[in-house]
């Protein structure tokens, strides 16, 4: 995270401090649940400095005239200053003397699903509307969504060294994957193995992310039913919204990464 | 909807009628000194104002019914042998982290949901 230097804050330096104090022990029980999930220890891996910086920085920024409560507008900067602090770690790579160390790739690709579902940094579920009224409240179709997500990124960590025996592991993945439209299937290449956000890539094709927000959605719903029936499905239409930029970007998106690979290695 | 002209027709013209009472209006106020403006705040990007998707905020209570339900929803979608079985347990266990990042405990998950309802001092 950077800090830009000479920001001018909006209110007194008084009023950062009593910030800073009032919600010191909560921004540290954030760089506690990230040292938790990842095995590490908050303290010795630097997370809580980290979160620290971190509250203090918005502390600084924050703008009590826009409306929002402190906690919401700090929290996700502070679990992105943990988890970044986390990575860099000794520890991160080379675990820790005497404890059960997690699987180092599950904790890579846990890190990178915050990315991609940046609401769990806020402890945060996003639920599909149509299941919002279902009797767990939409829990269940959530956490499948991040399985889908984390099954995205587990294809992509393993193809960049795979060898081609390895690749014939994921072929029914990467058919379904193939399947889908040019700009799809850029979605999920921009998203997933080139790490650029939703919002990133909407700017990117100068459209509203809600456009490839409401795209990836139906996406990942795709692959979801694609990988329970293990066997291909009608590839999703582009939605209207996105529609414009499938036409206009039609030369650069066709034939699609995945379409490349399926014809190259498979 | 205009009414038709002969709605509007009055039938004929009445006598004349002592006028009513003119309630007296209320005094006439001074005018009210012009207060400071406060400043405007930035315009939103589109789409920062609409709320993406329904969300639940989850806390430390809900850990172990959400690392049960992880195992129970990967079980049911990598049965069919999409995905390779050497892969399951790494996806698995990496949404479970991912969502164990995000648990504040009971106290502090609180904390911020009375929060997120109270309005920010100026």
């Amino acid at each position: 995270m950077t800090r830009t230097q000479g920001t001018e804050s909006t209110i007194s330096e008084e009023s950062i401090a009593m910030l800073v104090e009032e919600h010191r022990g909560w921004a540290e029980s954030i760089a506690r649940s990230v040292a938790r999930a990842w095995s590490m220890d908050w303290r010795e891996d630097g997370l809580d400095g980290a979160a620290l910086e971190a509250l203090l920085f918005c502390a600084r920024r924050y703008d009590p005239l826009r409306g929002v409560p402190f906690r919401g507008y700090a929290r996700k900067r502070i679990h992105e200053a943990s988890s970044d602090e986390a990575r860099r770690s000794k520890s991160w790579k080379t675990g820790r003397a005497g404890n059960v160390q997690p699987n180092e790739k599950a904790r890579e690709i846990s890190a990178r699903l915050l990315d991609v579902f940046p609401e769990l940094r806020e402890g945060q579920l996003a639920i599909e509307e149509s299941e919002s009224t279902a009797a767990d409240g939409g829990l269940r179709g959530a956490v499948r969504s991040l399985l889908v997500g984390a099954s995205i990124l587990a294809v992509q960590s393993d193809l960049a060294h795979a060898q081609p025996d390895d690749i014939m592991d994921y072929k029914k993945m990467i058919e379904l994957l193939a399947d889908l439209e040019p700009i799809h299937q850029a979605i999920i290449w921009k998203t997933y193995w080139e790490g650029i956000s939703l919002r990133g890539v909407a700017d990117e094709w100068s459209t509203d992310e809600l456009n490839v927000m409401r795209e990836h959605k139906i996406l990942v719903q795709h692959l979801l039913k694609g990988m329970m029936k293990n066997k291909r499905l009608e590839p999703p239409k582009v939605r209207p919204g996105l529609r414009p930029v499938a036409l206009k970007n039609k030369r650069e998106l066709a034939p699609g990464q995945f379409s490349i690979i399926i014809k190259g290695r498979i | 909807m205009a009414k038709k002209d002969d709605e509007k027709k009055l039938s004929k013209i009445g006598g004349l009628e002592k006028a009513p009472r003119v309630i007296d209006p209320q005094a006439i106020k001074g005018v009210e000194q012009i207060h400071a403006t406060n400043s405007v705040s930035a315009a939103q990007a589109v789409g920062l104002t609409r709320k993406r998707r329904p969300t639940r905020l989850m806390d430390l209570a809900d850990r172990e019914e959400l690392l049960k339900i992880v195992e129970e929803e990967a079980n049911k979608i990598f049965a069919a042998g999409t995905f390779p079985e050497s892969k399951r347990t790494l996806v698995t266990e990496a949404v479970k982290m991912a969502l164990d990042s995000g648990l504040l405990d009971e106290t502090d998950n609180q904390l911020a949901k009375d929060d997120t309802t109270k309005k920010p001092k100026a």
